[in-house]
């Protein structure tokens, strides 16, 4: 299981999705600065949180524009999967690699807390081995998602929305909405279904000594996934 | 080569909340001078400007140089909408 962390100037989770693949799941993991070619052999790619660029322009726009995010199109392409976790998020939407943007939180706040997320389905390769409701935290001021009607009708229709924000019931409600995204949406998958995007930071909650496990459901998943179909390589 | 001078606009999309427009015009309303029966600001949206100097072969090329920088770059079209203007650098 071999997985690449991608390093922006400016993000800041790479160690913390280091700790959590490596140290926690076992994983081959490593960190691939973007200003080299991506190592071309990995299971899975994680563009890791952070302020990439300074959020210069918008978050994540200039990540989007480096020479790397064609090796992680490329990746993708043949099927390898691809996680974006907040920033990360951000660039691959700002990719185009997922539908969408994150603009700015509706309260101008920057929130770091923990969310309630619900899963909406066991059927995708990053949410297999996930329960219906997970604790992970959020920190983030641009996670307000936002897509056109077609956009967001396509994603509802094709169970493409992973993760919603919720209360501890499960009740996707307004007041469990801490950024404003439509219809509390706090995860998605493009249509081919190898690539995640989420505000939320699974990687945070791996280890109970920081408060947390409900993130190793995702990444188990991810090892559920790739050790059903051996990897794409 | 000939060079003009581009001003690019960037403005969130009608459709799109602006909740920094929104807060401005919100403390607006502490100015004395809009409060009380003074003026009344509408409708504030917050965007950006981007100033800078084209050389090209000639003003179309240019024009669309600066178009394809905004739609691609400068702009997120889901949440953005711009507009341009060139004049001579002469």
């Amino acid at each position: 299981m071999k997985c690449a962390i991608v390093v922006f100037p400016g993000s800041n989770c790479e160690r913390d999705c280091l700790y959590a693949t490596r140290d926690v799941m076992g994983w081959n993991s490593r960190l691939a600065w973007h200003g080299e070619p991506l190592p071309v052999d990995c299971d899975l790619v994680i563009v890791p949180g952070g302020f990439s660029h300074g959020d210069y322009l918008r978050a994540g726009a200039l990540a989007a524009l480096s020479p790397i995010i064609n090796d992680i199109r490329a990746h993708a392409e043949r099927g390898g999967m691809l996680l974006g976790i907040c920033n990360g998020f951000q660039v691959l939407s700002e990719s185009g690699l997922l539908p969408g943007a994150l603009v700015v939180n509706n309260d101008l706040r920057f929130h770091c807390e923990d969310s309630y997320l619900r899963c909406e389905h066991t059927d995708s390769p990053f949410t297999s081995a996930c329960p219906p409701m997970l604790r992970i935290p959020i920190a983030h001021r641009e996670g307000n998602f936002r897509a056109s009607d077609a956009v967001i009708e396509e994603l509802e229709t094709e169970g493409r929305v992973l993760f919603r924000y919720a209360d501890s019931t499960g009740s996707a409600s307004p007041a469990a909405n801490p950024n404003g995204s439509i219809n509390n949406i706090a995860g998605i998958i493009n249509r081919a279904g190898n690539v995640c995007g989420m505000m939320p930071h699974p990687e945070r909650v791996c280890d109970p000594l920081l408060g947390g496990t409900d993130g190793k459901y995702l990444f188990e998943s991810i090892a559920h996934a790739l050790a059903s179909t051996g990897g794409v390589g | 080569m000939p060079a003009w001078k581009a001003e690019v606009t960037v403005t969130p999309k009608r459709e799109v909340a602006d909740p920094q427009g929104q807060a401005i015009e919100k403390a607006l309303g502490h100015l004395p001078s809009f409060s009380g029966g003074g003026p009344v600001i509408k409708g504030l949206r917050a965007g950006k400007v981007f100033n800078f100097t084209i050389e090209a072969a000639d003003e179309g090329t240019a024009s669309a140089a600066v178009e394809e920088l905004a739609n691609r770059v400068l702009a997120n079209h889901n949440t953005e909408q711009f507009a341009f203007r060139l004049r001579s650098d002469a």
